[in-house]
């Protein structure tokens, strides 16, 4: 977003507060930029599927979104916070129907960079079972935890930088860095032992 | 045992993570009364090793995955039970084409796309083995992203229900060549075209780094159309694995070289021994190693020397007998030479070779082929290169190269093609070359060469000019002596303007450095650069322009920001483009890296700036990953870990890895910078020393060298760089002068410093940073209260100042705002400001704030 966004997404989320239904539209279509180009990062290490896909992704998002209401939003990065929680919600989605799919059966391109790219091996094959168990230990690890459950949505599924992490959160970014660094730690440990303990089975 | 909350467990935690491995046992043995917390901050220390790489793998595949599932409809499972599959994702597969070792192949046709594909599945074993299959992939994708007329397109690599492993590949009917050679031996004319085929896909794969190790006439497809589609790279990588236990290949050891025989790693020269086999049997209808069975074709291999082909066929053209031997040379390295007098390019035939051998080959070559060629020579005008009486080229710079395109709007393309040179020049490492900014002001000189070379401290310069023909592009450069008005040597490069532009600098390279007689022990001689193989135009253009962008920010000395701004955006939308039309290009994403962390570091609105070092980070991956030689790769992810992640001792492996590979003034400097970062300011100052040397004239290097001395505290060494750098910019230029009043300052000379940045005040229309720096001088004169008169001046009328200038406001005592300052800066990634941290500045003044010495601890700077 460029300089002028903020101001505007100001404007945009007092209308939206104030009751204006299409505020909530041209709100999306000022952060849309932003969160396009995150959504267009996580692409980009990935390379393959068509710009498309990230339009796609961006207005799966949008839905959540304008189901979430538009009160809560009080910044831009408070947004980006709540738009990572939809993000998380939509690829959680995806998993369930790709695990399910699976089991079907279903055939499904390969891309070679799907492929390369296919995270290590102590996942043991299947992104979408990592994906589920990573919702399955962030559940657990959110309700003893939850402001490290907030750290690890805005991070890792809203692709969000520190300081906006630590503005949405009302944390200090060094806070975020820490709870950031000791959760990773803690769901990686987790999600290990789910996927092993699935293995076993 | 009840679970431990993790807040009390986070600063533990981070407090163990900043310590020397070898440490933390101790520490976590003594840190806590409460066993449970002993135990799961060990285990939590544990996970911590892997959990960042698996949550970045995890991220790089889940989002863009689950969006294609929102897309793509799920095809149905193709028909089963039948032996031949019917339907394959979109691909209705119409006739069984082949089967071998390898896989089966069949003829499908492309429903979404409607065309017709070879579709080859490969062995269930190979696929099921996934290290050898991602080592596969990773070779495919490099040769399909090379895109060349010779090689067999790749289209697609899918998976069927069933799990195996198929690859969807360009169809172009004709028969492979081992069926040709079945029916008798093809002309002398094909022969050598199809060789010289063969030969540039070869040469194409090589320069990225990727060896087919299979070259047979299985493997060669002839089409319709008569000419040569190299098949299945990779495939003989994923073999490997199989090659022993298996051994699948016996059938083709005629074709090996006599390293492959011996089971040892490969190199290119593999291919092109395979390749002289090839020729050898097209030209004699025989195999040059034969015989009953494969333990005596292997023993013949390793020790006989076939008989001479002009033995079995006698209208053999002059020289091309000893071309095919020169590939079977048991001596790798000897190979190399016929291979390049193959392709017509050879400047000068390697070691062991007469001259008179080498016109044959290139006679043989030229005699042979029907192909249009890149015809290239270089000539030796003064008959020797160096001797006794004549001092080693051991400095050289390439001038900016005359423009005779008459295409002014594509001068990117030329001075892409200049920038090239000197990076193939640099990698090559046989001779320190200056830079591109170095030589930029000698554009259009009419100063005569000596006085260049003794301006730039070189022993020789390159000039050069470019023009057009038609749809080719050609180069002649001529090398002069520092003490000679007349070159010794020139050369003529040429290739098409569609695609191959950037192979030119290469062959160029080569020749120059041969000719320059630097080559003795300095290692190959032959730069293997991502960026010499042809490329599909359109990206080839793009790249090219980004380039030009890129140094065109720089145009101004000390750029502003602004320019910055939009020159770097512009680049990045151009190198951007590169790598989405040809994404296996690793130069390309390299540049989109370094144009990222350019952006990031330079940007004194820091809100996106973790979002432009991610970028940065992920593009520098990319392009490490896709060419371990790539020392732009290298410099871009060693700036961003250090930068952005404080990751020093790995930033600092990174660096210095891309020094290694390409001692370039670039990467001397990225690596002053770090040291910068870290404190080791004589070092850093050594480095810029370096790219100083390579870089006599860049006004932006003195300037930060002037800083690095600064930094160390050597003011009064600091102060006559500053002040050089004002005599070359000239009284009036406003460059460098904030940096020189603060110098002042440091040594006493108050009043120069305030009459110096009084006089940009008023000349600039009171611009900030002038104002800031007055504050600065003003409070470090001990005049307290003006200094902060001008610091709410500034609030009023220049919000964000004190991002660049935190110092200011810590020298004037508003330590809180300082600290806050040089804080946000650590955290965001500013390098200057997380310099800072190690620097004179506002360090000094603010070093005891909690928030700094939090700052500095989570850094974990190196001690």
């Amino acid at each position: 977003m460029d300089d002028g966004g903020e101001a505007a997404v100001g404007r945009l989320m007092e209308a939206s507060r104030s009751g204006d239904p299409a505020a909530l539209d041209r709100l999306f279509e000022v952060v849309y930029g932003d969160l396009r180009a995150r959504a267009h990062a996580q692409r980009r290490r990935w390379h393959g599927q068509e710009t498309l896909n990230t339009t796609a992704l961006i207005h799966e998002t949008y839905i959540k979104l304008a189901g979430a209401g538009a009160d809560d939003w009080e910044s831009r990065a408070h947004f980006l916070a709540i738009a990572s929680r939809a993000m998380r919600q939509v690829l959680v989605d995806y998993a369930r129907r790709q695990g399910a799919a699976k089991r079907g059966g279903e055939w499904r391109p390969v891309s070679l960079d799907e492929i390369l790219l296919d995270p290590e091996r102590s996942v043991a094959g299947g992104r979408s079972e990592a994906v589920l168990a990573l919702e399955a230990s962030l559940a657990s690890l959110e309700e003893a935890n939850p402001r490290h459950g907030r750290i690890v949505e805005c991070r890792f599924f809203g692709g969000m930088t520190i300081g906006d992490t630590a503005e949405a959160l009302g944390l200090s970014p060094a806070t975020v860095k820490r709870g950031w660094a000791v959760a990773q730690a803690w769901l990686y440990r987790d999600i290990r032992s789910r996927l092993r303990n699935s293995e076993g089975q | 045992m009840p679970e431990v909350p993790l807040e009390s467990l986070e600063e533990l935690f981070e407090r163990v993570r900043g310590l020397p491995v070898a440490e933390r046992a101790a520490f976590v043995a003594s840190c806590s009364e409460d066993p449970g917390v002993r135990a799961e901050l060990e285990s939590l220390l544990d996970a911590a090793e892997e959990a960042p790489a698996f949550f970045e793998a995890l991220a790089t595949s889940l989002v863009p995955q689950a969006a294609h599932a929102a897309l793509v409809d799920p095809v149905g499972p193709p028909d089963a039970g039948a032996g031949m599959p019917r339907l394959v994702g979109h691909y209705r597969v119409e006739q069984l084409l082949g089967a071998g070792g390898m896989g089966i192949v069949y003829r499908a046709r492309d429903l979404r796309l409607g065309r017709e594909v070879a579709l080859k599945f490969l062995p269930r074993h190979l696929g099921r083995d996934e290290s050898a299959a991602r080592r596969f992939m990773a070779e495919a994708r490099a040769a399909a992203a090379l895109d060349h007329p010779h090689v067999c397109a790749l289209h697609e690599v899918g998976e069927d229900r069933d799990g195996r492993v198929f690859i969807a590949m360009g169809y172009y009917g004709g028969e492979t060549l081992d069926r040709v050679l079945q029916r008798g031996r093809p002309t002398i004319g094909q022969a050598v075209g199809w060789t010289r085929e063969i030969a540039s896909a070869l040469r194409a794969a090589h320069a990225r780094g990727i060896v087919h190790r299979d070259i047979k006439p299985g493997n060669v497809l002839i089409t319709e159309g008569g000419t040569v589609k190299l098949l299945d790279f990779g495939l003989a990588k994923l073999g490997d694995a199989t090659l022993t236990e298996v051994g699948r290949w016996l059938g083709t050891v005629a074709y090996m070289s006599p390293e492959q025989t011996r089971g040892g790693t490969v190199g290119a020269e593999t291919d092109l021994w395979s390749l002289g086999v090839v020729l050898y049997e097209m030209l004699t209808g025989r195999r040059p190693f034969g015989g009953g069975n494969t333990a005596v074709v292997l023993e013949a291999i390793r020790n006989d020397r076939p008989a001479p082909p002009s033995t079995l066929r006698d209208e053999l053209p002059e020289g091309l007998e000893e071309l095919v031997l020169g590939l079977l040379s048991p001596d790798p390295a000897a190979r190399r030479g016929p291979f390049r007098a193959l392709l017509g390019e050879e400047g000068r035939v390697g070691a062991g070779a007469t001259a008179g051998s080498a016109r044959r080959w290139r006679w043989a070559a030229v005699a042979g082929a029907s192909a249009a060629a890149l015809v290239a020579a270089g000539t030796l005008l003064h008959g020797r290169s160096s001797g006794p009486d004549l001092p080693e080229i051991r400095r050289l710079a390439v001038l900016p190269l005359a423009d005779s395109t008459h295409a002014p709007e594509q001068r990117f393309v030329v001075e892409g093609l200049h920038q090239a040179m000197i990076e193939d020049l640099t990698r090559s490492r046989a001779l320190m070359v200056s830079s591109t900014d170095a030589v930029e002001r000698y554009r259009e000189s009419q100063r005569p060469p000596d006085q260049i070379a003794s301006e730039l401290g070189v022993d020789a310069i390159v000039q050069g000019a470019v023009w057009k023909r038609g749809d080719s592009l050609h180069v002649e450069v001529r090398l002069l002596r520092r003490s000679s008005e007349t070159p010794f040597w020139s050369g003529r490069y040429g290739g098409s303007a569609r695609g191959e532009i950037l192979a030119l600098p290469s062959r160029i390279a080569a020749g120059i450095v041969s000719a320059a007689g630097t080559e003795r022990g300095a290692g190959p001689a032959m730069p293997t650069a991502a960026t010499t193989v042809g490329h599909q135009p359109r990206a080839e253009r793009a790249f090219l322009r980004g380039m030009y962008e890129f140094r065109r920010m720089k145009d101004n000395g000390v750029p502003g920001e602004d320019q910055m701004k939009r020159r770097l955006r512009t680049a990045i939308r151009d190198f951007d483009e590169a790598a989405t039309i040809e994404p296996g290009w690793a130069a390309a994403h390299a540049w989109l890296a370094r144009a990222y962390h350019w952006l990031a570091s330079n940007l004194t609105r820091a809100d996106s700036n973790g979002y432009y070092f991610e970028r940065s980070r992920v593009e520098a991956l990319r392009a490490v990953s896709l060419d371990e030689s790539g020392a732009q790769g290298f410099a871009a992810l060693g700036f961003v870990l250090f930068a952005y992640d404080h990751n020093w001792v790995e930033a600092e492996r990174a660096i210095r890895r891309a020094i290694e590979l390409e001692p370039s003034s670039d990467n001397h400097w990225t690596y002053a910078l770090y040291l910068l970062a870290v404190g080791r300011f004589d070092e850093s100052i050594q480095q810029y020393e370096e790219a100083g040397r390579r870089d006599p004239v860049s006004r932006l290097l003195k300037a930060q060298e002037a800083e690095a001395y600064a930094c160390a505290g050597r003011w009064d060494e600091a102060v006559p760089r500053l002040e050089l750098l004002h005599e070359w910019t000239g009284p009036e230029s406003d460059e460098g002068r904030i940096a020189r009043a603060f110098a002042y300052s440091h040594v006493d000379r108050y009043d120069e410093a305030i009459a110096s940045l009084e006089g940009a005040i008023s000349r600039n229309d009171s611009a900030a940073r002038f104002v800031a720096g007055l504050a600065y001088v003003e409070a470090s004169a001990g005049d307290t209260r003006k200094a902060r008169a001008l610091i709410r001046w500034l609030d009023a009328n220049s919000p964000g100042w004190e991002r660049t200038f935190p110092e200011t406001l810590a020298a004037a005592g508003e330590l809180d705002r300082a600290a806050a300052e040089v804080q946000r800066g650590a955290l965001e990634g500013v390098w200057s400001q997380s310099t800072i941290l190690r620097c004179q500045g506002a360090y000094p003044y603010v070093r005891d704030d909690p928030r700094i010495q939090e700052i500095e601890r989570s850094m974990h700077f190196p001690n």
